[in-house]
Parts: C-alpha cells; structure tokens; sequence
C-alpha cells in the first residue's frame, strides 16, 4: 500500500505516553501507519509525497480551544485604534481608512478611554472633524460602549428611547452609547451583517490560522456583545472552511440547543466581567480602585438552576468565570448540580479560569470539571509592571498557575481567545512554559498537551484527533525545529512549516 | 390638495401625484424645516444656516430662492386659493391658511386624554411608516443634521407613547390578542422594557395562559442574559414564580373580583368573592406570596398578615384575644383599623414585648389552618428579617397542619 503522503526522518511526538515515532504514513484523510528507522519505505510510491522533517519536532494539528471566529474574522476587517494615544490621532486613522474603505461604514475596534491623553471617549462631533462622509463606528475594547459620528446616528437604526444614550447639556446625544443603548444598537447593526460578509471575512482568516497550525478551533458564538447570527452562521456553514469548528453557542437557551440538537452549550456565558474593566468577582479589592471587587452577572440562585438545567439535558457546559469569586459560584453550581442529579461525565470547562485558587483547583479536579485557558494572557497582563499588577497588587502572582492545576489533576485546554490574543499557538505554549512566575511554569510537553490532545478531550474528540496514532485523523504539523532542543525562551520564534488537515496539505513552506 | 409624510421615506402628494423627484433633496429640507416651525416664520439667514452653512453667502441666497421658486412650481394653491408659502425679502414660512396634510403635524397634536378612542390612535399609529427624514443626511449641514437626530428621538418618544396609550385602551376592552401584539411593538423599540414585559405577563395570566406566560418569561430572560449578561428584575421574577406556582389566582380575584367596604372604618378591604369564600370554607387553599425585607424588623411577618386579611374571613382574627390583636397590630396597622372598638384601646406598641407578636402569629396561622391549606411563598427568602428567619424556622419545625411555606 502507497501511501498519499509520508513524513520522515522527523521527532514526530504523539502525545500519547510520551512516544516518539520516525515516521507517518498518511492516506486519505487517515494516518495509516506510524513508525521508527526505515520500515516506512513500502509507503513510498511514485505519487507519495514525501516530506524529509530532518529531526524536527512533528505534533498533531493544533486546537484552539477558545476562538471567537466572527469576531476574529469581522475584526480582521476593522480598524485597529488601540494604538491611538489622542483623539486627534484617532481621528487621523479613520481619516486614512476613509480613503481606502471597502464596505459601506467604518468599523472602528480596540478603544478604550485611558488610552487617549483627554481619558475619555471621542464623541460624534469630534469624529465628523475627521470623517463626515460615511458611518462611523467605534467599538470599545470589551464592546460595551460604541462611539459613532453624526452620519452613523442617522445611517443605523438607533435605540433613542433606551438606558445608556450618552446626552450632553443640551440634550443632544452625544454619539456614545452604553448598557442596553449599547446592546440594541449593536445587535440592529450586526443583524445587517450579511452572511456573505461572515464567510468572506472568515475565509479571510483562515490562511493565517493554518500557518500557524490550527486545524480545530471550538468557535465561541453568539449572546453578549456578540450576534446568535453568527451562531447560526457557524452552525450551518462550518463545515464549508478547511478548519474545524465545533461550535460553543453562548446561550442559555436551553430549548435552543436542544432543538438545534448540540450537545454543548456556552462559552462565553459571563459569569462575571474582566480583569481590564475591573469587573472580575475577586474576594478582595482591586489594588487599584480600593472599594471595588468587580461583580457577578448572575446570582448563585440563577446560576444554580442554569447549571442544573444543562446536568439534566446532559449538556456539556461551558461557563465564563475569571475571577476567585466566580469560580467558586460556578463550582458550586457544579457540586447542586452533581448531587441533584447524580450524572458525571460531562467534561463541564470553565473558561479563562484566571485566578483559582488551590482549594477550588481540588474542587474542580473532584468534579471533574476542565479549564479553557489562555497562557498568552500571562505574555500581555502578568509579571511585574503589567496589567495583572496593576489590578491585583500582590495577588498577581496567583494568576494562572498552569503547573498547580495540572499537579491536581485538572486538565488544562489551551486557547487564544482570539482575537483579544494572537491565534498562535505556539505564543502559547511559549507562554505556558515562561510564565513570569516560576512556580507556574510547566514543561514543554505538558504545553503541548493543553493544545493538542486535552483540546480534543475538552470536546470528547480524543479518539480522532489531538494525538497522532493509527486511524486517527491526519492534522499534523511539522515545526521549523525542534521544540524540546531550543532555548526555553526562544519556543515563541519557532515557526509552523506544513500543516496538514484531514490529508491535506494546507499549509507549506518545507518545499 | 398636498399630502407630506416626513416618517419614513419622505413622501410629497399634490393632487394625488408624487412630485418628490421634482422637489429634490434640499427642497425637502426646506419644507420640512418650515412645518417644524410651522408657527412662525423663519429668517433666510437662519435657513441658510441650516441648509447651506458652507456656501459663499451669494451662493446660498441663490441656492435658497431656486428651492423656494421649485417648491411654488410644483405646489399650487389649495382650494380657497391661499399659496402654500409665505415669502418675503426677509423671511419664508408656511402660510397658515394653506391647507394640507401632514404626518408629523397630526402626532405633533396628540395628548393622550380620555377622549381618547382606538380608532383615533390607530389612525395615528399608521403614520409611524418609519424614523424622521429615514435615510436622509446632509453633509457638512451639522445643525440640520442635529435637527434630524433630535426630532428622530422626539418622534420615537411619541410613537412610544401613542402605542401604550393603545395597550391601555385595549386593555381596557379586555382586547387581549391585540393588545399582546400592540406591547410587542413597543418591545420591538425597547426590548428590554421590563414594565411591558410584566404586561405580558399579566395578560397571559388574566387569559388563563400561564404556559405562554412561563414560556415567554423563559425567553425574555435568556434574551436579557444572553444580550447583556443581567437576570431580569425582582418584581418580574416574583411574577414568574408566582405564575410557576400558581399562586397567582388569589390575588387576581381579589383585585378584579369583590371589593368589600369595612362598615366601621370605612376601609377598602379586599376579600375573596362570595363563591370562593363559601368554597373555602369547605377546606379550599388559600396560597399567599409574601416577601421580604431584610433590615425590617418583623417586615415578612406584616407582609403575611397584610395578605392574608385580603383574603381570609373576618372571623378568623376575631377568634383571636384583643391582646393579640394589638399585639399583631404592632407590626401591622390595617389590622387594627378593620378592627374599630379594639384600635381605640390602643395607644402605644412599647409595652408588647416580640414574644406576644410571635405567638399571636402563630395562633392566627394555626386558626386559618384548621379550616384551610395555606401556602405562602416566601420571595426573596435570602432577604428574610432577624425575627421572621427564626419564626420561619420554628414554623416548619412544628409543622402546622395544613401550612405549607415555600422559600424562594
């Protein structure tokens, strides 16, 4: 039997044991034979392709266990102002985008008001100074608050009538929009987002992932901030991209799930806010703004019954929760859950997960619940002088003890958040393995671990994919080195070469 | 005769024609400037301002007289001969004689009053057939621009208005489908307009709906977390729960059914219709939804002897001892007030001590339940005061035949 493709000579890791193997031989869309030495040369026909990996490090496909794929996508095509340091810059760059604007308006993303010298949103009449000829809309960093010029205000369908249109002294709005203003607005214009808009925005991002190895992404769609078109997006035409996506549609519909027939429900179902805003649940005040402790959108009650709900529908559940407080009230309606229904086994995740501490770590590992984490978070935010500092004081170094929890027993899936971080996987797994505090750090195997096969067990795959075997599907990726032979502190410039997706090469820069 | 509709897509009729594309975008404006001050006349610099700020002064004044001159060529006079613009080397404004209709003018007048018929807000609802000047902007004209933005906030006030007014109405007539469908066009503006919400609620409750009711709190609540990441408020949660439980029917019969007038006191007191009362004294249940106030003392208690006397007959509080009525009447004056002869005995709470309180409560509880099953739903249970937590906690641990009590 010949085979349709074959790597050689490669440290191709399975993530299975530990094991090593020389070779893969992959048919179709299938790895049909693994092995060491030279026992791969019956697979090589007239028409396999042959890749000569040349001793470096050889993984299955990435998975990204935390991706928002529209957002990404649309974002893709948007205007990044979080580089702005005045309004008058601000307005600078959407004057430029003016002269090379492709669509009807133009989308503004990444704001928020301490990055400006004036510590404050730009309001309508300071955007029309710069761009008075088409729509403008500012997004906020965390999509809370939308900024819009004049033209904006009488090109989209605004909520006048609703809380949280900014008005100024003469009872003019000002173009700022928050609470359910903010919601209504966004949801009249994300609604008018065509579905041909999200499939060219999203096949947009799609060589960006590949050649950074991802070939599995859970999508987190839908509910806040977001669109449940997007969702439904997702939900139909997934299957239409090279890249996996299983879908996390953050709603607590329940009746919707069920009739749309998933088996998963959440994502980004907040339990509480971000670290950023300040709105993380903590058990202590934030070091900056004493008095406050950041908030939980729901009470135990609510949660409590939410969770029960999603136990006795058998769904896997996915709850967002980033601070100590947070956690604790998903765990215990975890633990309500579990013993009111007896049913165990569902791999219920906790998204984020940034500031567990030990007890809840034990709590988690006894419930069997996984995390979704995001090591990059630790490459922008942790360490001295950065933001987990400024929020936390002290307490920053108990942000995301990676090593902690594995010792306890949690499995940990890796992700990007895209795009509020880099869809890299490989910025993770540097991350996970340089966490700016010691103890936290893991070992190079264990962060490959969180992106390959806990990501395929976090969504009950880990019999196709996440390692690399025989029968199992052939995402594979080939690295530009060895990742266990370089510097610990240089995994982050080791680069992809070829991503393969179910037998297709996707991705090559091996030649 | 000349017909304009500014909400919308701007519509001009004369004589049952279009003449939009005649007029243009500018003449538009112009028109619709002089119908928003349809009560004076304004100046052509003030115009100028509006329409053509970034125009050499010559320009603008050309500008101006080309409109106003199409505007007369395309709308002649009306019946009785009056032109539709006054014009002169100072000011333009619309002559008051003129006759014609107009969208804006006819909601501009609406005040809701009791004259008020469904037939009339109809009509007005009709004109709604979009937002102010819909999809139009004049670039580089900021204070016309303003103008739109403000009168587009006026407008959808209006409209908000008119539609409640129209559930009212509706409501009134017991026009229940309709009235559903008007509250959904409000909710289509403000959807998460809790008050209506909890309109919909009692409408499917008054229609014996309590299906649709859980259903569409089910779904208003997942819109709220799903959209932004809040749980819906305390008042419209207790609705849910008391349509879950079903502990809703007393009180719609109380309020809706019987109004009995205390002969003594001359006190609203409201009781079950006569049916019921003859029914529950042949054992029916009598279910009761209370709530809770933390820091009050004895608040939960009050709330339970304040509902209840809204249902139970008389006579179960006059099986209690005047002592124990002045004790009860300590943390609930309307008890006292329905009982007259008593109240005048009674002059200051200091010297009945918690215990009395809580023994009288208990026996006025313990009389209702020989003859009745009485539930209460406890809202807010978390939010219990002091004394009533361990008055609950004693109740359910000498369990009063016949008394159920349901924590939230």
């Amino acid at each position: 039997m010949h085979a349709d493709i074959l790597i050689k000579n490669g440290n191709c890791v399975t993530m299975e044991d530990k094991k090593t193997k020389d070779w893969i031989a992959i048919e179709k869309s299938r790895i049909v034979a693994m092995g060491n030495g030279a026992e791969y040369e019956p697979f090589i026909g007239n028409h396999t392709i042959v890749f000569d990996a040349k001793g470096k490090t050889v993984l299955p496909g990435f998975i990204d266990s935390h991706f928002h794929v529209v957002q990404t996508a649309l974002n893709s095509v948007s205007l990044d102002l979080s580089e702005a340091r005045t309004h008058q810059e601000l307005g600078e760059r959407i004057r430029e985008a003016y002269k090379n604007l492709n669509g009807n308006y133009i989308r503004g993303i990444r704001i928020v008001a301490e990055q400006f010298r004036e510590k404050k949103f730009p309001e309508r009449t300071l955007l029309d100074k710069y761009c008075n000829d088409v729509p403008v809309w500012l997004n906020s960093l965390e999509y809370q608050v939308s900024m819009l010029n004049t033209y904006a205000m009488l090109y989209f369908k605004i909520p006048f009538t609703a809380e949280g249109v900014e008005m100024d002294e003469k009872q003019m709005p000002t173009g700022i929009f928050s609470k359910k203003a903010n919601a209504i607005l966004r949801s009249n214009i994300l609604k008018n987002i065509s579905d041909n808009d999200r499939r060219e925005a999203i096949s947009g991002i799609m060589a960006n992932l590949l050649n950074h190895g991802i070939t599995t992404v859970n999508a987190m769609e839908g509910g806040t901030m977001y669109s449940d078109k997007d969702a439904n997006f997702i939900f139909e035409h997934g299957k239409d991209f090279p890249i996996d996506m299983e879908l996390f549609y953050q709603t607590m519909d329940i009746e919707k799930i069920k009739a749309m027939g998933l088996k998963r429900v959440g994502g980004c179902l907040y339990i509480d806010g971000t670290m950023g805003a300040r709105t993380a649940a903590l058990s202590f005040e934030y070091a900056d703004c004493p008095g406050t402790m950041g908030s939980l959108c729901l009470t135990q009650q609510e949660i409590n019954d939410f969770v029960l709900k999603c136990y006795e529908n058998n769904l896997q559940l996915a709850l967002y929760t980033i601070g100590d407080r947070a956690i604790q009230v998903a765990l215990n309606a975890h633990e309500n859950a579990l013993y009111q229904t007896g049913i165990t086994g569902l791999r219920h995740r906790l998204e984020h997960v940034e500031l567990a501490t030990e007890a809840q770590i034990e709590k988690a590992n006894e419930l069997g619940i996984l995390f979704s984490m995001q090591p990059t978070y630790e490459l922008y935010w942790g360490g001295p002088g950065k933001m987990y500092e400024q929020r936390l004081g002290e307490n920053y170094i108990r942000t995301n003890p990676f090593d902690k929890i594995i010792q306890n027993g949690v499995v940990i899936c890796g992700g990007s958040d895209s795009d509020i971080t880099e869809p890299r996987p490989l910025l993770g797994i540097h991350a996970a393995v340089n966490h700016p505090v010691e103890s936290h750090r893991v070992s190079i195997y264990e962060a490959l671990k969180m992106f390959t096969c806990n990501g395929a067990y976090g969504i009950f795959q880990e019999n196709d994919r996440g390692t690399l075997g025989v029968g199992k599907l052939a995402d594979i990726v080939i690295l530009d080195d060895d990742i266990f032979s370089v510097p610990t502190d240089q995994i982050d410039k080791i680069k992809v070469c070829v991503t393969i997706k179910s037998g297709e090469i996707l991705f090559n820069n091996l030649g | 005769m000349l017909n304009i509709c500014f909400l919308g897509k701007s519509r001009f009729e004369w004589d049952g024609k279009a003449i939009e594309e005649q007029l243009g975008a500018k003449a538009f404006a112009l028109i619709c400037l002089l119908v928003l001050n349809k009560n004076r006349y304004l100046s052509r610099d003030k115009i100028i301002g509006y329409l053509w700020p970034d125009s050499n002064e010559e320009a603008a004044r050309y500008n101006l007289r080309y409109n106003l001159w199409l505007i007369k060529k395309h709308i002649g006079t009306d019946q009785q001969g009056n032109a539709f613009l006054h014009i002169d080397k100072e000011c333009c404004g619309i002559n008051r004689e003129f006759d014609f209709t107009c969208d804006i003018l006819d909601i501009m007048k609406f005040k809701p009053s009791e004259e008020d018929s469904i037939d009339s807000i109809l009509k007005l609802k009709q004109l709604f057939r979009g937002d102010f000047l819909e999809g139009c902007y004049f670039n580089k004209c900021d204070e016309f621009n303003e103008l739109i933005i403000f009168e587009r906030i006026n407008f959808e006030q209006r409209k908000v208005k008119i539609l409640k007014r129209l559930v009212e109405l509706y409501e009134k007539e017991n026009n229940f489908e309709i009235c559903l469908e008007t509250i959904n066009e409000i909710l289509e503006i403000e959807p998460y307009d809790e008050e209506m919400v909890l309109k919909v609620l009692n409408i499917y409750l008054r229609c014996g709906k309590r299906v649709a009711a859980i259903t569409y709190y089910n779904q208003f609540s997942n819109q709220l977390a799903g959209n932004l990441g809040i749980a819906p408020s305390d008042e419209l949660r207790n609705k849910y729960n008391e349509i879950r439980l079903n502990l809703s029917d007393s009180k719609v019969d109380t309020e809706d059914e019987c109004t009995k007038r205390h002969p003594q006191q001359g006190h609203s007191l409201n009781t079950l219709g006569s049916n019921n009362l003859d029914s529950k004294k042949n054992g029916i249940s009598i279910k009761i939804v209370s709530d809770c106030i933390k820091n009050i003392t004895f608040f939960w208690m009050s709330d339970v002897i304040d509902k209840m006397m809204k249902i139970i007959d008389l006579d179960y509080i006059q099986q209690l001892s005047e002592q124990e009525i002045l004790s009860l009447g300590c943390i609930q004056a309307n008890l006292l007030s329905i009982c007259g002869d008593i109240s005048e005995s009674y002059s200051c709470n200091a010297s009945i001590r918690d215990v009395s309180i809580v023994n009288a409560f208990i026996k006025l509880l313990t009389i209702v339940c020989r003859n009745h099953k009485l539930t209460i739903l406890i809202l807010n249970s978390q939010d219990l005061d002091a004394i009533s937590v361990n008055v609950v906690q004693y109740l359910k641990r000498i369990q009063i035949e016949g008394l159920e009590l349901i924590e939230d």
